[in-house]
């Protein structure tokens, strides 16, 4: 073997350069674009051109993190490893990016262990289908060396071998450097002989390896010689090779040479050697000559640019146990510090990974805050030993802080529970509380709710393991978990007792205490002279039983009283609050407390819950009124306001229990007592009269008046009778006076009844009224401060607010008043209002009014700096435009084009132009060469046009963007023919057809389906084929993702969040009208009404007459009537019957008992108008309207009335078979339901003289049937007595019909059978019977009713026999006969059959 | 009545509104801190310090609501906060964050 030491190689041939030098190569990442050619290894070119979307990624991870840092984190890489591997087989140039990662660039890793995190890769990648080539065996002995990992070169080239892939140069080079890392200089030559036989070049990388491969063996001399031996290869020595030689310097401890070589490098070549120097450092640190290391790295310039690889050093060092040297080499990175930001935090963690000895860290801890390189070394030493689970040195560490005096907080603690939690070790847990508790820290109540109980199962059992394993440490924190934890665990009893036993340790303590106590204070121990003194009981009382306010558990608290039924628990827990001063201790007191606690108990239950709690609270308000608990005023009527939508009103009345003094009365009176004006003048002077109490029908009387708008009247009345005006009775008139712009009045009543220092408050809408009456009639001071006071009495404020606010300001902005403006928004703004821009823009308007230009546009500018809104910019260009003020349109001009660009700006000048009709000035700004379609303005001017009917203005929008770059000109004609289609213009759409043809566009199918039907609906003949896709139909013209989300969300029952999307999309997007129908069916499906009529609102501003379809529209009715919003539900009806919708029956019935049953006989007599020729179509019957009137009667306390109305209507309607009114089964059940015994017993007598006088036995049925549903059977076999035999068969059947739909409704069915059995067909009775007891799951009862038609021998119908063996089955019971083999629809048919065939 | 109730509803959300989001809050600092630290500037009604209770540790952010907005202007009339020697970022919260 030729031996390279002896003589040159001029044989050799040398193609290239290789590997520059090894320090760059960590930074491949980086450096590989701007050194193309001389660094890379592989070409990375390939890799590129095969790069997926994912290996961008990971690509962009790594290179992130090398770019930064020069280095990657173990956990990174392993994260992409990971996620490589999830999606299956890894692509090649993902294995070798993973693979090439696995060596230097994982400073903070142990050698061996990054080796062996390659061979991981390697095989699991391998498994994974990954195929190896050259490139990443080559990668893979670039980490071997970089890792320093020991192998053999011979068995990896068989390896390959093996596996059938050719070793390249590269491959050799790699391997020749492997066997000169062990010195073994034969075996080098043995591989230079392949590269020879082969032919391949010998690099510069391959001089290096031989220097250190001489030198290793013992030859330094001949390692010296290489380098003019490649000289004469003609390969010059590059930092490569010198790194070579100072590594071998330093291996030796040879300081003088290193010098030497360096300063003849420095003076010959000429190179940056900071980076080569660094790895000098590192070899002397590894060669254990640490003296020579303070000469070296004096020699660096620690630059910005050297940062990471300084970093990376000081890792390294750390890595290989060089702390010192690596603490060292870190210092002098200092002068590298910017600004006062912490430095070494890389540098601490790191140490804290290495598991570097408490003290180490103490000492650079120190160090580092000696040499002021950060400000807080200790703290971040913590955190990083809680991230990594560290309990011992985070224990050690805190130790250490509060040696040094710094502060330590119980969220510190944190972490640690958290690990012991989830490795659910409670010892650790214990240990945790105590050396807090030693290091003097007390934990807090979030420590023991969030991290320590819920270990436990109770704080019973908390407390006692706690106590048992001593870390019982009795604090504020832990009585206020335990309450908190109870309560929120719904055990209120618990909660008391805690309360309780906290007293009783209090006042045992007291009763223990004699006249000197022994006080223990900031761990000084204080001998306190008692005497009792108030001043000490207190200090005592706080010290150790602080107070916990209330604040702290209240949600608890609430989420334990929701879940509990309790009463008298909730009313002690609440009286403990009340009277024990340490749950309320903060300044206003109890009363404030317990009222704030009532107010967000009620405020966090849902209308249902309070329906379903109302006995429970009804008691509870009881209660605390027995224990003389109050609460302000102010609290209560935010209560009231709470409960109102509830429908509750006898809880409201109790809730009255509450406050302070009595001086409230009823604010809210039902729609329904509003009867006509003369009436209730009569019914008043008579009550004055006799002396009765007068004040609700006063009350009834100014509403009737204010209704009437008769303010002269209201007022008249309201003096006449003022010492029995209540408060709802003013509240109104005040209102009637705003609209009727009596200002005087208005204010001099709010003055008298609502002042500024009462808690009591009008509502929002009748507020706003007088901010309106007041600005309109100049009394801004006045108007400013009723917005003051809506603030101060934290007045709701919703969208509707925010609306009226706008007109108002709008108002005075078209008056031209500027200061009323500027005012009013001041104040309407510092109500804190949620951001509408929409507010501002009356600041403009006013000075446009005006006319007074500059001011409007400081104005927009002033809008814009303060609240990021441009406003009314298009109102102020058309306006500059008309005046010709070129400069202020210049100054415009300029303003937007450097806050949005010159493009925004030349379109608003050209909407401008086109909106002045400056048509040819329009036409030059758009052909502004440059300028490109923008959609969203194109549409938002072409809407505007539409909705604001400007067809010529339009009409040029369309013409002048014909060559307007990558304009949708589809889109264009589509607006244009929208316009066509509103005003019904078919000559107009015609030409705009023929236009569509002249500008050769191809319309999409939806542009003609609009024109087609244009000229349909005007009887004109479609000049084409009209495509199928009518644009009503949405599903396949849907324009965008989220219509068809709301669509999909509403499908699956999700309204909540389709409403989320429409919200999201309102004000961008405008939907079809089938999309509100449905998200607005859907919302009102889920009892969402607010929310559905918000889209309904939206729909009726985007699309023109709108109208709810039937469906959505009557489950809006029912809604409403739901939540007893009946006025509404009225105007949505008449809504839809005027635009020829129909209703559905269960919406027209709804309504129209909730009007009878409110007693409003002038709504019910609307409605009937309204339905007049249509109850046949809807379903509704006529004697449910009658019945429904006859009730209102009765709910009007007008018995005779509903007589009078009623049995005329029976008596006709027997003679008049079309608009019948029959039977009074529906009023019968409300009053006798209802309790209104004396209705009962006069409609009773009306029926039997309808039967016995007029031959009319419906009534009397309905009577008997009434008695019989309320179980009243000894009436009802009286009335049998007199009536039997006119009973018609044919209502029975109806009436169990109806039974048998229901579960619980046997005992009718079994009261008829005992009463009247001649009367029933017992084939149908036995069936509906039967059918009762199944729906009650009563299998006895359903057998002995089956036993009884055997023993009686009726024929049950198949179909009951089928329903019948199913019941049983269903309940696991034999079936005692064959089940009928067919299915129920085919009995149904039967059946139905039978009936049709009888009859 | 359908007012009233719109009306509840806003006055629930504005309740549960914050005034300010503050971001890059340091390790070491708990609610308590944060309060005693913008209680310079106003009365703090809530302070809201979201921890992770897989960590233990705080998610680095939180929010705070004033008694009024003129706390909320003294806030921003400082030009930078700086909370155990570590800069906070502070940003005017957005209707956005909404609990609940």
């Amino acid at each position: 073997m030729y031996k390279l030491t002896e003589t040159p190689v001029p044989y050799l041939i040398i193609h290239g350069v290789e590997g520059r030098n090894i320090m760059y190569q960590i930074r491949f990442l980086t450096v590989a674009p701007q050194q193309e050619g001389s660094v890379k290894e592989e070409p990375i070119s390939e890799i590129q051109t095969r790069r997926t979307w994912q290996f961008d990624w990971a690509l962009n991870k790594l290179d992130n993190s090398v770019r930064k840092t020069g280095r990657i984190r173990k956990t990174l890489l392993l994260k992409i490893f990971h996620e490589i591997c999830k999606t299956g087989c890894p692509g090649s140039n993902q294995t070798l990016l993973l693979l090439r990662s696995c060596g230097t660039l994982l400073p903070e890793v142990l050698l061996p262990e990054r080796t062996e995190l390659a061979h991981m890769m390697w095989d699991k990648m391998k498994e994974l289908g990954a195929v190896y080539d050259t490139s990443h065996y080559n990668a893979l002995l670039k980490v071997y060396l970089q890792n320093e990992h020991k192998f053999s070169p011979t068995e990896f080239l068989a390896r390959m071998e093996e596996a059938n892939v050719q070793p390249n140069r590269v491959t050799y080079q790699r391997l020749i450097a492997a066997y000169c890392n062990e010195g073994d200089i034969e075996g080098a030559s043995e591989i230079l002989g392949f590269m020879k036989n082969k032919d391949l070049p010998i690099t510069e990388a391959v001089f290096s390896s031989l220097v250190k491969g001489h030198a290793r063996s013992g030859d330094v001399k001949s390692a010296e010689n290489i380098l003019s031996v490649m000289r004469m290869a003609g390969v010059e020595p590059g930092p490569d090779t010198y790194l070579s030689l100072l590594n071998v310097y330093a291996e030796k401890g040879d300081a003088d040479s290193i010098k030497k070589t360096i300063e003849e490098v420095e003076k010959t070549e000429g190179y940056v050697m900071d980076r080569i120097l660094m790895q000098v450092i590192f070899s002397l640190a590894k060669a254990g000559y640490p003296q020579y290391i303070e000469d070296i790295k004096e020699r660096i310039r620690f630059e910005k640019e050297l940062l990471p690889d300084a970093m990376n050093l000081c890792l390294t060092l750390v890595t290989h146990g060089f702390e010192d040297i690596g603490f060292h080499i870190l210092k002098s990175l200092n002068p590298l510090s910017r600004g006062n930001v912490d430095h070494g935090n890389f540098f601490l963690q790191h140490c804290v990974n290495r598991d570097m000895p408490v003290n180490k860290l103490k000492q650079f801890c120190t160090e580092l805050k000696e040499a002021e390189m950060h400000s807080a070394p200790l703290p971040f030493i913590l955190r990083c030993a809680l991230e990594t689970n560290k309990s011992a040195l985070a224990i050690d560490v805190m130790k250490i802080m509060k040696e040094e005096g710094l502060p330590l907080r119980p969220h510190y603690s944190w972490p640690l529970l958290v690990v012991f939690q989830k490795e659910k070790n409670l010892g650790g847990i214990f240990e945790v509380l105590k050396v807090m508790h030693e290091l003097g820290v007390e934990l807090d109540v979030e420590t023991y709710t969030n991290y320590v109980f819920k270990n436990f199962a109770d704080s019973e059992t908390a407390r006692a393991q706690l106590k048992k394993n001593d870390c019982l440490f009795e604090t504020v924190g832990l009585s206020v978990a335990e309450i908190r934890y109870e309560a929120a665990h719904g055990r209120l009893n618990n909660v008391l007792d805690i309360s309780l036993a906290e007293r009783s340790q209090c006042s045992q303590v007291f009763t223990g205490v004699n006249s000197i106590m022994i006080v223990k204070a900031n761990d000084n121990y204080f001998i306190q002279d008692l005497n009792a003194s108030r001043t000490f009981r207190d200090f005592f009382f706080f010290f150790f039983f602080p107070p916990i306010d209330i604040h702290h558990f209240r949600n608890s608290l609430i989420l334990g009283f929701k879940s509990s039924d309790d009463v008298s628990l909730w009313s002690k827990i609440t009286e403990l609050l009340y009277k024990d001063e340490r749950y309320c201790l903060t300044p206003p007191g109890p009363t404030e407390a317990v009222g704030y606690f009532l107010y967000h108990l009620i405020d966090s239950m849902s209308d249902s819950e309070v329906q379903a709690k109302e006995e429970r609270l009804r008691q509870y308000f009881h209660q605390l009124k027995k224990m003389n608990i109050v609460i302000p005023t102010s609290h209560y009527s935010g209560i009231c306001r709470l409960l109102d939508p509830s429908q509750v009103p006898e809880l409201i009345k109790d809730a009255r229990l509450l406050p302070h003094k009595k001086s409230l009365t009823t604010d809210n009176i039902p729609e329904s007592a509003k009867s006509d004006v003369s009436a209730l003048e009569k019914k008043l002077e008579k009550r004055k009269a006799e002396n009765q109490p007068i004040t609700d029908v006063l009350k009834q009387l100014v509403h009737a008046l204010c209704e009437e708008e008769n303010m002269q009247k209201a007022l008249e009345v309201k003096a006449k009778y003022e010492p029995d005006m209540v408060v709802g009775g003013y509240a109104a008139l005040i209102n009637l006076c705003c609209r009727h712009d009596n200002v005087e009045e208005a204010m001099n009543l709010k003055e008298k009844v609502f002042p500024k220092n009462s808690p009591v408050a009008l509502d929002t809408g009748k507020y706003i009224a007088l901010v309106e009456v007041l600005a309109k009639h100049g009394r801004l001071e006045d108007a400013i401060n009723i917005l003051t006071e809506m603030k101060e009495k934290d007045v709701p404020i919703s969208d509707r607010t925010v609306a009226s606010f706008f007109r108002i300001l709008n108002a005075a902005a078209m008056r031209g008043e500027v200061e009323t403006v500027h005012r009013l928004h001041e104040t309407i703004v510092n109500l804190g209002l949620p951001e509408t821009a929409v507010l501002h823009s009356p600041l403009i308007t006013v000075h446009l009014e005006k006319d007074d230009m500059t001011a409007a546009l400081e104005a927009l500018m002033n809008c814009y700096k303060k609240y990021g809104k441009i406003l009314q910019l298009h109102n102020i260009y058309c306006r500059l435009i008309e005046k010709g003020d070129a400069d202020l349109l210049q100054k415009v001009s300029d303003f937007i084009s450097s806050e949005y660009g010159d493009m925004m700006a030349l379109y608003d000048l050209f909407f401008a132009f086109l909106q002045t009709g400056k048509y040819k000035e329009a036409r030059k700004v758009i052909e502004t060469p440059g300028l490109r379609a923008h959609t969203g303005r194109l549409h938002w001017f072409a809407k505007r046009c539409i909705s604001s009917n400007q067809m010529e203005t339009l009409e040029h929008l369309v013409e002048l963007t014909q060559n307007l770059f990558e304009c949708d000109r589809d889109e264009m004609y589509y607006f244009l023919l929208q316009l066509c289609e509103s005003n019904g213009d078919w000559r107009k759409a015609e030409a705009v057809w023929t236009k569509i043809q002249e500008e050769n566009v191809v319309p999409r199918e939806k542009t003609l389906a609009l024109l087609a039907d244009i000229l349909e609906k005007n009887g004109q003949v479609v000049p084409f084929d009209v495509p199928k896709v009518r644009h009503e139909d949405s599903s396949l013209t849907d324009s965008n993702v989220e219509e068809r989300r709301i669509k999909i969300l509403c499908r699956k029952n999700n309204a909540k969040e389709a409403y989320n999307i429409f919200l999201e999309m309102q004000g961008k997007k405008e939907f079809h009208h089938r999309s509100y129908d449905i998200l607005i069916k859907a919302l009102l499906m889920q009892n969402c009404l607010e929310e559905a009529i918000e889209v309904k609102h939206a729909a009726e501003t985007h699309i023109k007459g709108f109208t709810l379809n039937s469906a959505a529209s009557s489950l809006l009715i029912i809604s409403q009537v739901r939540r007893d919003y009946l006025k509404d539900a009225m105007a949505v009806l008449k809504g839809i019957l005027d635009s020829g919708v129909l209703p559905t029956r269960p919406a027209v019935t709804a309504l129209i008992q909730a009007l009878a049953e409110k007693g409003d006989l002038k709504n019910l007599q609307a409605l009937k108008n309204m339905l007049e020729d249509i109850t046949k179509l809807i379903g509704v019957s006529a004697s449910l309207i009658a019945n429904a009137i006859a009730l209102a009667h009765t709910k009007n306390n007008d018995l005779d009335a509903a007589v009078e109305y009623l049995e005329p209507l029976l008596i006709s309607g027997a003679q008049n078979p079309d608009q019948a009114v029959k039977n009074i089964s529906y009023l019968l059940r409300k009053v006798s339901e209802e309790g209104l015994e004396p209705a009962f017993e006069k409609f009773g007598v009306m029926a039997e003289r309808l039967a016995s006088q007029f031959g009319i036995y419906r009534p009397v049925t309905d009577l008997f049937l009434q008695y019989v549903s309320a179980d009243r059977v000894d009436d009802a076999r009286s009335l049998i007595q007199r009536y039997g035999a006119s009973i018609e068969k044919r209502d029975l059947v109806t009436f169990m019909a109806r039974s048998a739909s229901k579960p619980g409704q046997a005992k009718k069915i079994e009261t008829l059978l005992e009463l009247i059995p001649e009367h029933l067909d017992m084939e149908i009775t036995y069936r509906y019977l039967m059918k009762c007891y199944e729906l009650d799951g009563d299998v006895a009862s359903v057998k002995a009713v089956y036993e009884k038609t055997k023993a009686k021998n009726i024929q049950l119908h198949e179909l009951t026999l089928k329903s019948l063996a199913v019941f049983l089955k269903k309940v696991g019971e034999p079936v005692p006969f064959t089940e009928p083999p067919e299915t129920f629809k085919f009995y149904v048919e039967q059946l139905r059959k039978r009936r049709f065939e009888t009859s | 009545m359908a007012a009233a109730r719109a009306a509840r509803e806003a006055a629930r959300r504005s309740r549960k509104l914050f005034d300010i989001f503050v971001a890059e809050v340091p390790w070491t600092v708990s609610s308590k801190e944060l309060k005693e630290y913008f209680s310079q500037f106003g009365s703090v009604q809530r302070c809201q310090l979201p921890f992770d209770k897989d960590t233990g540790f705080h998610k680095r952010y939180c929010w705070i609501k004033f008694s009024t907005p003129e706390d909320v202007q003294n806030v921003f009339q400082k030009d930078s906060h700086i909370l155990e020697g570590a800069k906070v970022a502070l940003k005017q919260a957005s209707q956005a964050h909404k609990l609940g």
